[in-house]
Order: structure tokens, then sequence, then C-alpha cells
């Protein structure tokens, strides 16, 4: 029992979930339907909490791309590549990726979190220097513990503070990472790029973007937030995922220094693990030439945020408290716990699926309804989520809520 | 100049005054966790007061084996130690 009684604490708050009837943090989805609607307790559900903002699991050449690959390469690499050898579709993959930024090379990690981790534990050993925004994802300071390195976090956004710390460092910066977000995935909100910029040039630091959410989500061609900014040159590292836009698994980092091929050599999380199986390299593919498409993606990109505008316009309406930018990512801040707790639950009930965040997970003591926006939701879709906030604020009971939210929604969509 | 242990003791005991809420007394072994009810954006809060008091940075790893004010006051002063800079040019005494 000893290694499990610091689990106590935990225990007594899963029961006090367990007594709602559904643990927000352990949902099955028994079907899923489609990018945006699954069942869920038996009943149709529309998805607002997957951060599938291209839709592109549901999508038929990246489907058709992933069998295809199963069928001639079979399921999986069963190793690293260092010790099975690389699949000629892992080395394209990484082509593409660096012909997509312009820059010299790419590294492919079998996930995202694996990416940070492959790419910063190795860059930031105990002798160097991370400057870590505080709003950043569990990811970013697992690699700074597992590097070793000294990590210092600056206020979320705070470009006074990061010169103030910048300062301290003295000569040390040339040995400093500064490590930001493109779009975070709490609140949405994205990083002063700009001026971050200007702070790396003036104390010549090292400079990591996180792209996460914001690839093929921001800028003209889908790059992520250091192209909307156009700041690319001053930006050593971007690290981007195939979990959200590219609607798979794995992970990425690109660079146009040409040392990032050492990484191979030395990234613990890159040599130990097993490289991404066929179908998930073939699907990245697929997706990410739909995203390089001029049409294709600008549409995907014109559709995700004509639904953002949609969502956050209509939650500012209802009076809720939201995230400071409208975006994929719109967060509903609540201040109290149950309340969010209550809410998450009734949205269910109503049919649509949010995610709960509750601290320490979130930015502050605020609990948290995250919903992410798909290109592939349907406006009437947004408004069956819109229709179930609006009901939540009517009534907190059960059989009065659906009434409500029967009366509000949107024809069409109803529980199966 | 090197700063020495109580004086950074005296001024980590001045900073954490606005977070004690129960009245409890700071002793070198109050625990700032269990004893003072912080809660983990309070301890974040707490470490930015005392970062601007004493213009140092306090690194997140430094801060894993801290449990004590003594600990805390420990790893303070290394780091002040470290800066090279007396404290007398940022603190009141």
């Amino acid at each position: 029992m000893a290694i499990f009684d610091k689990f106590q604490s935990l225990v007594a708050a899963r029961q006090e979930l367990a007594e709602i009837g559904i643990d927000p943090f352990h949902v099955e989805m028994e079907r899923t339907l489609s990018a945006t609607e699954a069942v869920i307790n038996g009943q149709y559900t529309i998805l607002a909490g997957t951060n599938n903002y291209l839709g592109m699991t549901f999508d038929p050449a990246c489907q058709e791309a992933a069998i295809q690959a199963i069928r001639t390469e079979g399921t999986g690499t069963t190793g690293s590549r260092m010790a099975n050898g690389s699949y000629s579709s892992h080395q394209a993959l990484e082509r593409e990726l660096a012909d997509f930024y312009g820059w010299r090379d790419a590294i492919v990690f079998s996930t995202g979190y694996l990416a940070n981790l492959g790419v910063i534990s190795t860059l930031a050993g105990p002798q160097e220097i991370v400057l870590l925004d505080g709003d950043s994802h569990a990811s970013l300071y697992d690699s700074c513990r597992l590097g070793g390195a000294e990590t210092i976090r600056f206020r979320h956004n705070d470009m006074a503070d990061l010169e103030k710390r910048l300062r301290r460092l003295g000569e040390r910066t040339a040995h400093t990472l500064i490590v930001v977000e493109g779009i975070y995935s709490m609140l949405g909100d994205t990083a002063p790029l700009a001026e971050l910029a200007r702070l790396k040039e003036k104390y010549h630091t090292y400079l990591l973007v996180d792209e996460a959410h914001s690839l093929g989500v921001l800028g003209k061609q889908g790059r992520g937030l250091v192209e909307q900014e156009g700041v690319q040159e001053a930006v050593d590292f971007i690290i981007g995922t195939f979990s959200k836009s590219l609607g798979t698994i794995g992970g990425f980092c690109v660079s146009d220094r040409p040392e990032l091929d050492l990484l191979r050599y030395t990234s613990r999380p890159y040599i130990f693990t097993a490289s991404p199986p066929p179908s998930v390299v073939a699907s990245a593919r697929a997706a990410l030439r739909t995203l390089r498409h001029e049409q294709q993606g600008r549409e995907l990109r014109t559709r995700l945020w004509r639904n953002a505008a949609q969502l956050y316009e209509g939650l500012s309406r209802l009076g809720y408290s939201l995230g400071p930018q409208s975006g994929p990512v719109i967060a509903v801040i609540l201040g109290d716990k149950k309340q969010a707790l209550l809410f998450w639950q009734q949205l269910l009930a109503c049919g649509v699926y949010v995610n709960l965040i509750l601290p320490p997970a979130t930015p502050g003591s605020d609990a948290l309804l995250r919903c992410s926006i798909s290109a592939a939701h349907t406006p009437v879709q947004i408004e069956h989520i819109i229709a179930a906030f609006a009901a939540l604020q009517k009534t907190t009971d059960h059989y009065a809520l659906q009434e409500y939210w029967l009366a509000d929604s949107p024809a069409g969509i109803r529980p199966t | 100049m090197r700063n020495n242990y109580e004086s950074v003791l005296a001024q980590v005991k001045a900073g954490l005054a606005p977070f004690i809420k129960n009245g409890s007394e700071l002793t070198e072994g109050t625990n700032l966790l269990r004893d003072l009810g912080l809660d983990s954006v309070q301890v974040l809060e707490m470490v930015l007061e005392l970062e601007e008091r004493f213009d140092i940075s306090i690194p997140v790893n430094k801060l894993s084996d801290v449990h004590t004010l003594k600990d805390l006051t420990q790893v303070l002063t290394n780091i002040i130690d470290a800066s090279h800079q007396p404290i007398s040019r940022h603190g009141d005494i």
C-alpha cells in the first residue's frame, strides 16, 4: 500500500466525481460518428472538445492513405529508427515538413509530447537555461525536467517580466532558450511573437515556438503564429503536432539550423521510442498536402474561423466570461469548480461535449469549460452548442434543462 | 560582501507576511504548503514576490526540494550569493 499512500487525496477527489454519475476525465465515446459527432451515454453528442481543428480524422484522402499504408507496409515499425531503420515515408514526411517551412531540416517524433521532450531536453541540459512562459503545457515543463536545465518561468505573455529575467542572466543569455506557444491550449490566447523576436535578438538567446494548437490554423499558408506574425527569421525551432489539425498522432521539430540533425544521435525520446507506424505517417502526409493546398487549406481555415467567431460571439452575447481572443480554442471561465462540474454534466445531457479543466491544470485558480472548434462543425451544430449554454442559464434542473434546450436548439439535431 | 542566511531570512519573512492568512507564526520549521495553507497559485505569487524583492529569478527546479521556510531561505541565499550581489542593493537591511 505504501507507494499508493500519496494518492489518498486523489481517491477522495475521484469519489466526489463518481457521485455525479460520470467521470469527466474518463468519458467513453461509444461510437464515433464523424469528426464532430459521437454517441456518449447512448446519446447523440456534438463534440466540441477534440482539438480536431480541421476535421482531418475523417478526411477521405487521409483515411485512404492510412489504409493503403497498412496494406503495403504493415501495421507498425516495431522499433526505433536508430535501431530498426527509417521507412522511406518517415524521411519523405520530414522533407515535406522542412519544405513547408522553407527550412533545412525536420525531425518526426512519435507524439507531440515526445517532440517537446526530445528536442528541449536534449538542447537544454544542466548548463543551459530555459525561460518558459508560465502558462506552458505540461510537456514543456517535463522537457525541462528531463534535460535538467535551469528552468525559469516568466509571467504569461509579460514581456517586461521576461526582459527583467533576461537582464538578470547577464552573459548567460547566450546559453538560454526561450520557450513559448503559438496558441495557448487552455485560454486560446497567442504569444506576442514580434516582441519575443525583438528580445531574442537583443539578448542573443535561442527561441522555440510550440505551434501545437496553431499549425494549420494561423498564417496565410497555415504554418502557424510564426508565419502570421512574420517572424520566422528570428525563430530557431518550431515544434508541431500531427494530433490536432492533421488528425492523427505524432510530432515534429523543424529548424534551419544544420545542428538539428545531431539530435537524432542524442535525443533519448527519439532514440528509445518506436517510430510512428506507416499508417500514421501516410495520413499525416495526406493531411499536410490538404493543408498546403492553396484552395483547400484556405477554405478549411475560413470555415474554422467562421465557426469560432460564431461560437465566441454567441457565448459573449449570453454573458459568459471567455478567454481574451476568439479562435479555435474558446474557454468559458467559471470561478467555481462545482459550478463548472455541474455545467459540464448538463452540457453533456444536452448532447454537447466540451473539456472540463480544473485547477491546477488551469491558469490561475479558475475552472474552465474549454471548447475547441473544428472546420468540420456546421453552423447548425454551433447553434446547438450555444443553445445548450443558453439553457444552463435558465435552470439547473435536469429535465427542465432538456426542455429549454430542445426549445432553443435548431431543428434537425436531436438525440438518438 | 557575502549575504548571510540571517539577513535573507528576515527579508523572506517580510515578503511572506501578506500570504499568512491564519495568523501563523513564521519559524524556520514552518512548512509552506501545510502550515500556511497555500495553494499552487498562491505559491506562484509568493515566488514572484520574493523574486521582485531580491531582484533574482528562482529556477523552478530549485523549488522541488523546498518544504520549509528554512529550505526556501537556503535556496535564496545560494542564488543571491551566486549572483555576487550584496543584498543591501535590493533590500532594506
